[in-house]
């Protein structure tokens, strides 16, 4: 491809709805993303679908924002939400004035909420600590970043967009006041390609800084670490967050079969492998404890960390999770448009401003579409025959739009519907039909797609299995790539080995070190 | 209620019916003791791939009856430690171990190869190798050196997990040592669908599916064939026998953990326990464990009903560790369910050659274990040795497969244990 | 979600004990560890694995090879609780409840029944529905051993079902109910005695009674191995089937017994069956509910002592004499019945 009209940088939800929105505006648009989709922040969060109560006092303008793109997502995305509720508790120990500023701040902002007592409050959620002193109920939802950067990828690709993930930029050659070429390279086989953009859109998340400094434009980009840890099962029936001032540890998030309990806000000197420590995994157990009692009884099977970007308001807690879209001619390029910060439930609103601002530069008038166009065209879980009918809302969930060439992959391949993951319940002609996926690189990509290894045994028992599937689609060395995978696995053990993880751990210590002589790599990121 | 039966009285308890426990059992028992083994729930053993080595590969040299013991001197590992120290010769021991071990498997229809003192080379499951001194005969028919001529075939069963031919393949990247392999999936009518457990697999093949596989066997090109396990302790030698002598091809099973190999294993160790004269209880629990200072005394052993005292001469721990289920975990620290033994680790040992080198967090877990004397005591917390109770197998500290010497290692303590048990009596 | 489930490692050692699974196949039945551990992960499937939850025999296999002693059948039995107070009854199981209801026992009572034996023995002889109903040659026999061995007893006039195959249904008002009545027409006993061991486990774990089995009594109390028996006509080969509710809850010891008691008897000899330890597929309310489960499990069975060149299957249980005789193939005998006719 020689030359584009667009050329997005960044695989994650920013990126991807850039991608679609532009696509949807009938420009020609072509994606790069150095590792796989939702490398960056998209790919390490709670999993919120925001009502935008958790902003309403202390950022009112993302809470607005909140509280209207959920609806919007709700509407195109039904598929990737799981409209569980939320609730907002406080205990003995936090501010008691913060109940009241939330109710006002929420009203103003149009967040909707409604106030609990403390038993109502624990018939909705049986598992709340005894202690809580106030409570109110809001429309949080548990959203699937991963289904939902996947599916605007997706839609983008049905209307004629190129996305590729594992191409890394190499350089800019930078002609007058604007980007002429980029040249990037496939991150796997070294390949090395380029394009002649017409304008390029930087939405490289933590990394956007190091991104416009190859442009030689100066973006200051603010970087937060941020840690959550995944429980098994799920301990409450919709999200709880706590009421105070936004903390460390304050959040509960049911999602598919886990529980993810979160974060951690610790600023990073520049964007690079972030992983989860020993002790923000202590502290938010503490914490999250302190709402959910139940919690301290749980099983910690894996912790990780997601990096953020955040526009270079203030610092830590309180910088702002709005998001800025800045485009660079000041600074000598007149074709480039970065977007910073925002949130997951925002991404969409986002990526239509940028892309607003992106077809200006072009000379486009059309707008935008996103609000309208759904992800997916039916909104209804498939009914399906047979053994399948107990799968189906899982793959509808995980697949959406993508669905009926899965459920053609486990109905038509002879041993399609083996269970191939027990504790997510993944197929055989999930991972087949993955497995075949250009997209699909490496072991992780194939798993992060089917959900297979995210359970309790985290990948022990079926990792060969994906293996078997990856293992003739390529050419890679399997027992490398086997062992990449494992070792990236251990980073997200290591801080919560205790107890029946621990035990879990040495029982897949026998198999694939003892028996199978897999080496696996330690040590942190 | 649970209701009292009357207490009993033998020479020694055993604690834990795993490869260690039923051999310190056997041993004790073919030298008229009465013997009591009390067991529950899945061992390690019964997970395990069935094969052994009694000894880490660096320290034996090729030739038969030869240890390295410059090698042997060099290593840190605290059985090679134990063996010198102890008044046994580790040759000696060694044959003395393999023979009444494979002679009382091959009593209950295991036939096993027979050489302690060499390694060789087989194929896993997953497509990697491993080394072992001693397998089931009909696994190690697959061993990579007789292989040398003519090719192999892969042949994986549709719904039998325990073989992926292509993995396999994929894994070898298509030749071991110059043996050409290629993956074959067939389907045999009898066979479930959407996978099977590997005890499915064998009950439904016992069925009726000899004469299909033979069938499907003969019609490959290959000489070789490996097939996932079928077949149960009763069934293994004639079941795979006629396989071969029909088929006209040298079959064989892969390496295979968490299968009917290691059920076998399990299988035949306990009869052969209990062809020994041992009286063995599974399902039950030992709940209480009476000492009086250095001298342990007697046990309580439930079921969901029932209970009984038993008072004993001497007692043999072989409960396992963290995946048998005999050593327990608080938070990160291993400790002794019984409250009673010393449990701790040797420290910051390095990773013998050839082992894995773990986190140390999780070295420390998987190196914790009871603390013993060269003598397989036991030691109360304070580490003064027991008279008449000794430890045996995975259960000691660096016995854990895979950082100790592997399921050899562990009879070989079982074995040193049951001496100087007997000593006591 | 069930706490205990954390403790889980995935060894798959329960998976691979359990009957249901090794015969039926893991495409029918998700076994111990789907059921009891991996559904309570997702709730969307309860509706789907409800078929599948009845179709447990309840024989504890799978919670005694799991290492880290997961209550397996019992969070089977509660997930069958909950669903009975949501939707009631399995339909296979109406007929169990709608017999207790009219009857007071779990099948339909029999024309004839054996008459009640009131007296002011001390030993009290519970024989059970099956026993009372369906195979009363086991209640005739048991009475002749303990009239042969001296041993007073007397049977209640009036008594309920024990409520082990309402604990099966996951009914616990009627299991109450049936417990409350028994507790009061026992009626004063020193000693408990009971033919099923579903219902000696039963009384163990509910009613915190303290029973015995036939087998332990015959062999503890009534010194059974003294009596004397018949010269042998012909030589028989026996194999000794060990009922799940005997083996694993009562005691091993009770099959040591029984296997004791065989082999002294004159032209007998055990011989040694596969699986003997395996469930037989009678228990669980399995026959009601999925009365083709169990009739496969009964053939495996059947298998089994055909492979061993048994002439007769016995079974010191009443269930499992009934479920295995449904597959045909070997005759299968009650112990007490065998025995009886062996003996003076």
């Amino acid at each position: 491809m020689a030359r584009v009209e667009a050329l997005v940088i960044g695989g994650g939800a920013t990126g991807a709805g850039v991608a679609r929105d532009l696509a949807l505006r009938g420009v020609e648009v072509l994606l790069l993303e150095r590792g796989d989709f939702c490398n960056g922040a998209s790919g390490g969060n709670h999993g919120m679908l925001h009502s935008g109560a958790r902003y309403a006092v202390k950022d009112p303008g993302s809470a607005a924002d909140c509280a209207s793109e959920s609806r919007v997502l709700r509407r195109i995305a039904p598929y990737c939400i799981e409209d569980c509720g939320g609730v907002f508790v406080s205990l003995p120990e936090d501010d008691p004035t913060y109940p009241d500023r939330f109710e006002r701040a929420c009203k103003s902002t149009g967040v909707v909420y409604s106030p609990l007592t403390v038993q109502e409050a624990r018939g909705i959620e049986p598992e709340l600590s005894p202690e809580i002193r106030s409570a109110f109920s809001v429309n949080d939802a548990s959203l699937d970043p991963f289904a939902l950067v996947l599916g605007n990828m997706e839609s983008a690709r049905d209307a004629g967009a190129k996305v590729l993930n594992y191409k890394s930029i190499q350089s800019f050659k930078v002609g007058r006041g604007s980007i002429d070429e980029v040249i990037f390279r496939d991150a796997v086989t070294g390949e090395a390609d380029k394009v002649k953009p017409e304008v390029v859109v930087n939405a490289a998340g933590a990394w956007a800084g190091e991104l416009a400094a190859m442009a030689r434009v100066k973006l200051e980009v603010q970087v937060d670490k941020g840690t959550m840890v995944v429980i098994d099962g799920r301990h409450t029936r919709g999200l709880v967050n706590r009421l105070r001032s936004p903390t460390n540890g304050d959040i509960v998030v049911p999602n598919h079969s886990s529980t993810i309990i979160g974060t951690t806000s610790a600023p990073m000197s520049r964007p690079g492998p972030a992983c989860a420590t020993k002790e923000d995994v202590q502290e938010l157990s503490q914490q999250a404890t302190r709402i959910c009692p139940s919690l301290a009884k749980g099983r910690a099977v894996r912790a990780y960390a997601g990096i953020r970007a955040l526009s270079p308001a203030a610092t830590g807690r309180d910088a702002s999770r709005g998001y800025q879209v800045v485009e660079h001619s000041r600074q000598g390029v007149d074709n480039l448009v970065s977007i910073l910060g925002g949130k997951l439930t925002t991404y969409r609103l986002m990526a239509e401003k940028t892309a607003d601002l992106a077809c200006l530069t072009l000379g486009s008038t059309r707008s935008g579409r996103t609000a309208q166009a759904p992800l997916c065209e039916d909104e209804g879980e498939p009914h399906l025959e047979g053994s399948l009918q107990m799968y189906s809302r899982r793959i509808w969930r995980k697949y959406g739009p993508g669905r009926e060439k899965v459920l053609a992959a486990c109905a038509q391949r002879s041993r399609g519907t083996e269970v191939v993951c027990s504790c997510e319940q993944v197929l055989l002609g999930e991972l087949e039909h993955f497995a075949a996926h250009p997209d699909v690189r490496t072991l992780s990509d194939l798993t992060r797609r089917t959900r297979a290894g995210m359970g309790y045994c985290q990948s022990g028992m079926c990792a060969l299995q994906a293996l078997s599937s990856l293992a003739s689609r390529t050419e890679q060395d399997p027992k490398r790539m086997l062992e990449e995978f494992l070792s990236e696995r251990w980073k997200g053990l290591s801080p919560v080995l205790e107890g029946d993880q621990l035990r879990q751990e040495v029982l897949k210590r026998y198999l694939l070190t003892g028996t199978y002589h897999l080496s696996i790599r330690e040590g942190g990121c | 209620m649970l209701r009292e039966l009357p207490p009993i009285k033998v020479d020694a308890l055993v604690i834990g019916h795993g490869a260690s426990g039923l051999m310190a059992a056997s041993a004790l028992a073919s030298q008229n003791n009465n013997v009591l083994v009390v067991g529950k729930g899945a061992t390690a053993t019964s997970m395990s791939t069935g094969c052994i080595s009694y000894i880490r590969k660096d320290i034996l040299r090729q030739e038969r009856g030869a240890i390295d013991l410059e090698a042997l001197a060099r290593s840190v590992h605290p059985f090679n430690d134990i063996m010198e120290r102890g008044s046994l010769a580790l040759e000696e021991v060694l044959l003395q171990v393999s023979s009444f071990f494979q002679r009382s498997l091959s009593d209950q229809g295991l036939e096993m190869t027979d050489d302690a003192f060499h390694f060789f080379d087989m194929l896993t499951n997953a497509g990697t190798m491993y080394s072992c001194s001693i397998a089931p005969s009909f696994t190690a028919s697959g061993r990579l050196d007789r292989l040398r001529e003519g090719s192999l075939a892969l042949l994986g069963i549709e719904g039998h997990r325990d073989l992926d031919p292509r993995l396999v393949a994929a894994m070898c990247a298509g030749h071991v040592d110059g043996v050409r392999v290629r993956p074959y999936w067939r389907k045999l009518d009898c066979m479930g669908h959407g996978g099977m457990t590997a005890t499915e697999a064998a009950a439904r093949f016992k069925n009726g599916g000899t004469q299909e596989l033979i069938k499907t066997i003969s019609d490959l090109e290959e000489d070789s064939v490996a097939i996932p396990p079928l077949f149960g302790l009763q069934s293994v030698h004639k079941g795979m026998s006629e396989l071969c002598s029909e088929s006209e091809k040298n079959v064989f099973e892969l390496v295979t953990p968490m299968s009917l190999p290691g059920l076998r294993l399990q299988d035949a160790m306990e009869r052969s326990a209990v062809g020994h004269g041992c009286h063995l209880m599974k399902n039950h629990l030992v709940t209480r464990l009476e000492v009086k200072r250095e001298r342990a005394v007697s046990a309580l052993i439930e079921t969901p009903t029932r209970r009984q005292a038993v008072s004993f001469n001497s007692l043999i721990l072989a409960t396992g560790d963290l995946v048998g289920g005999g050593l327990a975990l608080a938070g990160r620290e291993v400790v002794d369910p019984f409250s009673t033994f010393k449990v701790g680790w040797f420290g910051k040992t390095e990773p013998l050659p050839g082992q894995t080198r773990y986190d140390a967090a999780m070295r420390q877990v998987v190196e914790a274990g009871y603390l013993v004397t060269h003598e397989m005591r036991l030691m109360t917390k304070e580490g003064r040795p027991f008279e008449n109770a000794f430890g045996a197998g995975s259960t000691l500290a660096s016995f854990s497969f895979p950082t100790g010497v592997g399921l050899g290692g562990e009879l070989l303590t079982a074995w040193i244990a049951a001496e100087y048990a007997k000593e006591g009596s | 979600m069930a706490p205990f489930a954390n403790r889980c490692i995935k060894c798959d050692s329960c998976q691979k004990a359990c009957p249901v699974v090794t015969i039926e196949g893991l495409r029918s039945f998700s076994g111990p560890r789907g059921l009891a551990v991996d559904s309570s992960r997702f709730p969307e499937d309860a509706e789907a694995l409800r078929d599948n939850l009845y179709k447990c025999t309840a024989c504890f296999r799978c919670g005694d090879v799991c290492p880290a002693r997961l209550p397996l059948t019992g969070q089977i039995m509660a997930l069958r609780r909950s669903i009975f107070a949501k939707d009631k009854a399995l339909g296979g199981h109406a007929r169990i409840l709608a017999n207790i209801d009219q009857h007071r026992r779990s099948i339909e009572p029999a024309a004839r029944r054996p008459e009640a034996k009131p007296s002011d023995a001390k030993l009290l002889y519970f024989p059970g529905c099956i026993a009372e109903n369906r195979l009363p040659i086991i209640y005739q026999s048991t009475a002749s051993l303990l009239t042969k061995g001296k041993a007073a007893f007397r049977v209640p006039e009036r008594w309920s079902c024990c409520g082990a195959p309402l604990e099966k249904v996951g009914d616990s008002e009627r299991l109450r109910l049936v417990r409350e009545e028994n507790l009061r027409f026992f009626d004063g006993f020193e000693r408990l005695v009971t033919s099923c061991p579903g219902c000696t486990t039963h009384f163990i774990q509910d009613y915190g009674l303290e029973p015995l089995h036939t087998i332990e009594l015959l062999y503890e109390v009534v010194g059974v191995r003294k009596l004397p028996a018949l010269p042998s006509h012909r030589k028989v080969k026996v194999a000794l089937h060990q009922p799940c509710h005997l083996a694993r809850t009562v005691g091993q010891h009770v099959i040591d017994y029984a296997a004791e008691i065989l082999q002294r008897l004159p032209g007998v000899r055990l011989v040694e069956m596969e699986d003997a330890d395996r469930c037989c597929g009678g228990g669980g309310g399995v026959v009601a509910g999925h009365p083709d489960v169990a009739l496969a499990l009964a053939k495996a069975k059947v298998e089994s002592a055909k492979r061993a060149k048994a002439d007769l299957i016995v079974a010191p249980c009443p269930f499992c004499v009934m479920n295995i005789s449904r597959a045909g193939g070997v005759e299968t005998v009650d112990f007490t019945n065998f025995l009886d006719a062996r003996l003076k």
